[in-house]
C-alpha cells in the first residue's frame, strides 16, 4: 500500500488540527517580536501588543511542555497552544480585564486539546476500520523520553496528567491549578498525590 | 523521602523528559495566525447549514441584499464572502476583518456583535424550565442567552443579575466564590459506546457514550471554607453542535462579611489522630504499605491564630483494607477523633460503587454533626487512598442544596440491614459498576417529595436529587424510612481517558425505619 500508516495518520490530522490558510500579513521582525499587529485593522494597541508578546514570550514554553506532558502529542501540544494564544488575542480586553491572563490562557488549552483528541480519536478510528492502519507511536522524533516516564504517564488518569504536569512542569500553585481546571484545592490535591505516587515509582527504581 | 524531596525529583524529571520547543517557529507560525479574523472552516460549515435551514426564501432576499450592497459600493470595495474559503481585498491587506465598508454574504461575521470563538451555538439555548424549577434555579433561566453570551466571552458573561441570595447565604461571608460551569456537548459526527461506533442519533437508547447528556448542563459550585459544594443544575434537550467549557463567576465576595468558625487545632489533631490510628489498623491487617498525609486547607489568619477552615487527611491503605471498611464503625471513629457530638447527625451524602469483582471502586461518605462540622470519607480507585475532610458550617445558616440531612442512624441500621457485603456478591458477572445510594424521602418547601438517586446516565455526577411523581410509592414513605437506590451499569469511555457510567437498571427500595430500628437492635 502507497499509504503507510505514518502519511495516512498525519493526514488524518492535516486535516483535523490545521489551520486553514490564510493570508499572510505578519511577519516576526529580525528580533522575533510580532510586527504590523497594531494599526487600523487590529483591535489592539501598541501597548496591547507589546503585553500580548511578553505573555507568549513567557508562557509559550511551558504552555507547550505541559501540554505535551498531558496530552502526550508535541504536535498537538503546538498546535493547542496556538489556538489558545490567538483566542487570548482575540478576547485581550476581556481576560486582562479579570486579571493575569495565565489560567485563562491554560485553561483554554488544555480544552482545545481535548477536543483535538476526540476529533483525532474517531477520525483515526475510522482511518483504521478502512486501512486497516494502525496510529503511530504517541512520541515524536523530537521528543524521546525516557520510556517508563512516558509510559508512568500514559497510565495516568487525565485529571492526574493535568494536575500534575501543572504542577511540576508549570510550577502552578494548588489554588492556579484549581482555577484552570475548575475543581476545588481539595481536589487538585488529591490528584496530585495520586500522581505523586505513580511517579515516585520511577524515582524509586532509578 | 519526604514530599519536598519528591516533588523536587519529579520536577527535574518533568525537566529531563520534556519536549523540545523552537520558539521562533510557534511565534511565525502563530504570527500567521493572529489576524486571521475570518471564522473557521467549522463555523463556516455550521453557519452554512444553520442558513440552509432558514429556507430559501431568506437566502433569496439576503442574496438580492447583497447584490444591492455589492453593486452600491462599486467594485473597488472590500468584499468578505464567507461559505467558500475566499477572503479578498480588505483594507489594509487581505484577511482583515470585515470593517464597517465591507459586505457580506449571508454566513458573515461583519456583525461586530458577533462571535469569534470557534464553537458557537446558533441559536443560544435557553434552559429546560422543568429543571431549572425543579432545581431552584430562577437564576439561570433570568439569564439571557446564556450559553450566547458565555460562549462569546470565552468564560465571561456580562448580563446578569446579582446572585439569588439562596445561594449566597451558603456559608460564611468571608472570601467565597460561587460560579457556574457551563458544559455543552457537541454531537459528533461518531460516538463511541461498548467499543463499537455509533452516528449520534443512532446510539443505543440511553447510552452515554462519547457525550452522555445532548445539550447544555449547567452545574453550580460554591468555593467557602465551609467547603465545596456542586451541582448539576440544569439540562437542554436541544440539539448543541458545540464544545465549550467557560465558567460564570457570581460573585466573588459578599457584602456582609461574618467571622469564619473555625476548626480549633486539637480537632485537626484529632483527624490526624484518626488517620494514624486508622492507619495503624490498616497496617495491621497485613495489607502492605500505608501512609498518611495531613494538611490544613484554605487557612485563613484569625485573631486566636488557631484557626483553619478545614482538614484534609489522606489515607493510604491496601485495596483489601478499603474493601473492608465498616461505615458504621468509620463514622463512629470519625466523629470520636474530631471530638464531636454524634448525636443528631445527620448524613449528607452516602455512595458506594462496587466492581464485578467486588472490590470499592468509589465510595463517599458525608456527615454533618450537629455542632455543624462536616466531615466526609471518600476513596476513588487508583491509589489506594482513603481522603477524609473537615469542615465547619456556621450557625444558623442554611445548609447548601445538596445536602441531604438525612437522620443518621436510620441509614446506618438500613446498611447493617441489608449487610453490604451481600450485595457485593451479588453484583459480579453481569455488571461492570453498580452504585448504592441511600437516604430518607426528603420534602422541600412545596412539599414535593425527592429522593437523591443514581441517575440513568450522567457523565460527572452519579446521582442526583429526583422528584417523585403523585403516583410514586416512594412518596407515602414516613421522614425515617429509608430508601435505597441501586444503580446496575457500565462505564462507557468518551473517546478519551475519562469515564461514564450508564446505569442500565436502576431500582429503589424502601427500608421501613421499624424493620431497620429492629435489625440494628436498637
Amino acid at each position: 500500500m502507497l499509504i503507510g500508516p505514518f502519511k495516512v495518520t498525519a493526514l488524518v490530522r492535516l486535516t483535523v488540527l490545521r489551520p486553514e490558510a490564510r493570508d499572510k500579513t505578519l511577519t516576526l521582525s529580525d528580533t522575533g517580536g510580532f510586527t504590523n499587529l497594531t494599526g487600523a485593522e487590529s483591535s489592539l494597541d501598541a501597548a496591547q501588543v507589546q503585553s500580548f508578546e511578553q505573555v507568549v514570550d513567557r508562557q509559550a514554553e511551558r504552555l507547550i511542555r505541559s501540554l505535551t506532558s498531558i496530552f502526550l502529542d508535541p504536535e498537538l501540544a503546538a498546535d493547542a497552544a496556538q489556538d489558545a494564544f490567538v483566542q487570548l488575542y482575540k478576547h485581550w480586553d476581556e481576560v486582562t480585564k479579570r486579571g493575569e491572563p495565565t489560567a485563562w490562557l491554560f485553561r483554554v488549552a488544555v480544552n482545545r486539546c481535548k477536543d483535538y483528541r476526540r476529533a483525532i480519536t474517531r477520525t483515526s478510528r475510522l482511518v483504521q476500520r478502512l486501512i486497516g492502519a494502525h496510529p503511530r507511536s504517541e512520541a515524536s522524533d523530537d521528543w524521546t523520553p525516557k520510556a517508563d516516564f512516558l509510559s508512568i504517564l500514559a497510565g495516568l488518569p487525565a485529571r492526574q496528567r493535568i494536575a500534575a504536569a501543572l504542577y511540576y512542569e508549570a510550577d502552578f500553585s494548588v489554588a492556579e491549578i484549581a482555577r484552570v481546571m475548575g475543581i476545588s484545592e481539595g481536589a487538585v490535591n488529591s490528584h496530585l498525590h495520586r500522581a505523586r505516587a505513580a511517579l515516585r515509582d520511577i524515582l524509586e527504581a532509578s | 523521602m519526604d514530599p519536598t524531596q519528591t516533588d523536587e525529583r519529579i520536577r527535574l524529571l518533568y525537566r529531563e523528559n520534556a519536549v523540545p520547543v523552537d520558539i521562533r517557529a510557534f511565534k511565525e507560525g502563530l504570527a500567521e495566525r493572529l489576524p486571521a479574523r475570518s471564522a473557521s472552516r467549522s463555523q463556516r460549515v455550521m453557519r452554512t447549514v444553520s442558513w440552509a435551514i432558514l429556507g430559501l426564501g431568506m437566502a433569496a432576499a439576503l442574496g438580492f441584499g447583497v447584490y444591492t450592497a455589492v453593486d452600491s459600493l462599486g467594485g473597488d470595495q472590500p468584499t468578505l464572502v464567507i461559505g467558500d474559503d475566499i477572503m479578498t481585498g480588505a483594507p489594509g491587506g487581505p484577511g482583515a476583518p470585515a470593517g464597517p465598508g465591507a459586505t457580506a454574504g449571508p454566513g458573515a461575521t461583519a456583525d461586530p456583535g458577533a462571535i469569534e470563538a470557534d464553537s458557537v451555538p446558533d441559536p443560544p439555548f435557553s434552559l429546560s424550565s422543568d429543571m431549572a424549577r425543579e432545581l431552584g434555579e430562577a437564576l439561570l433561566r433570568e439569564i439571557p442567552d446564556l450559553g450566547f453570551e458565555v460562549i462569546r466571552a470565552w468564560g465571561v458573561v456580562t448580563q446578569y443579575d446579582p446572585p439569588s441570595p439562596a445561594w449566597i447565604t451558603l456559608g460564611p461571608e468571608e472570601p467565597m466564590q460561587a460560579f457556574i460551569d457551563i458544559y455543552i456537548h457537541t454531537h459528533p459526527a461518531y460516538a463511541t459506546a461498548g467499543g463499537a461506533d455509533f452516528p449520534y442519533h443512532a446510539l443505543p437508547a440511553g447510552d452515554s457514550a462519547d457525550i452522555s447528556v445532548p445539550g447544555a448542563t449547567a452545574a453550580r459550585s460554591v468555593v467557602s471554607p465551609a467547603g465545596d459544594y456542586y451541582q448539576v443544575v440544569a439540562l437542554t434537550p436541544e440539539d448543541m453542535t458545540i464544545i465549550a467549557i467557560s465558567r460564570v463567576t457570581l460573585t466573588e465576595h459578599s457584602s456582609t462579611p461574618r467571622p469564619t468558625p473555625p476548626i480549633e487545632l486539637q480537632r485537626l489533631a484529632g483527624l490526624v489522630a484518626f488517620a494514624i490510628e486508622r492507619l495503624a489498623a490498616l497496617s495491621a491487617t497485613g495489607g502492605g504499605e500505608t501512609a498518611a498525609t495531613a494538611q490544613a486547607e484554605d487557612g485563613h489568619p484569625a485573631d486566636d491564630g488557631h484557626h483553619v477552615d478545614a482538614v484534609s487527611v489522606l489515607v493510604d491503605a491496601p485495596p483489601a483494607d478499603i474493601h473492608s471498611i465498616d461505615f458504621r464503625g468509620l463514622w463512629a471513629t470519625l466523629a470520636e477523633a474530631a471530638g464531636v457530638e454524634s448525636t443528631g447527625a445527620t448524613l449528607e451524602r452516602f455512595e458506594v460503587f462496587y466492581r464485578p469483582s467486588g472490590d470499592i471502586f468509589h465510595l463517599r461518605l458525608q456527615v454533618l454533626t450537629a455542632d455543624r462540622y462536616l466531615l466526609s470519607c471518600s476513596y476513588m480507585e487508583g491509589a489506594q487512598t482513603v481522603h477524609l475532610y473537615g469542615s465547619r458550617c456556621p450557625e444558623n445558616e442554611p445548609l447548601p442544596y445538596s445536602s441531604w440531612s438525612t437522620p443518621l442512624q436510620p441509614v446506618f441500621a438500613a446498611i447493617d440491614t441489608l449487610k453490604i457485603g451481600t450485595f457485593e456478591s451479588q453484583l459480579e458477572v453481569t455488571n461492570d459498576v453498580a452504585q448504592l445510594v441511600l437516604c430518607t424521602v426528603l420534602r422541600d418547601a412545596n412539599g414535593t417529595a425527592v429522593i437523591h438517586a443514581p441517575q440513568p446516565a450522567s457523565y460527572w455526577e452519579n446521582s442526583a436529587f429526583l422528584p417523585l411523581g403523585p403516583e410514586d410509592s416512594r412518596r407515602t414513605a414516613g421522614s425515617t424510612d429509608v430508601v435505597l437506590g441501586m444503580g446496575l451499569g457500565r462505564h462507557a469511555h468518551d473517546g478519551g481517558a475519562d469515564l461514564s457510567i450508564k446505569f442500565d437498571d436502576l431500582s429503589y427500595f424502601i427500608i421501613p425505619a421499624e424493620s431497620a430500628t429492629s435489625a440494628n437492635g436498637s
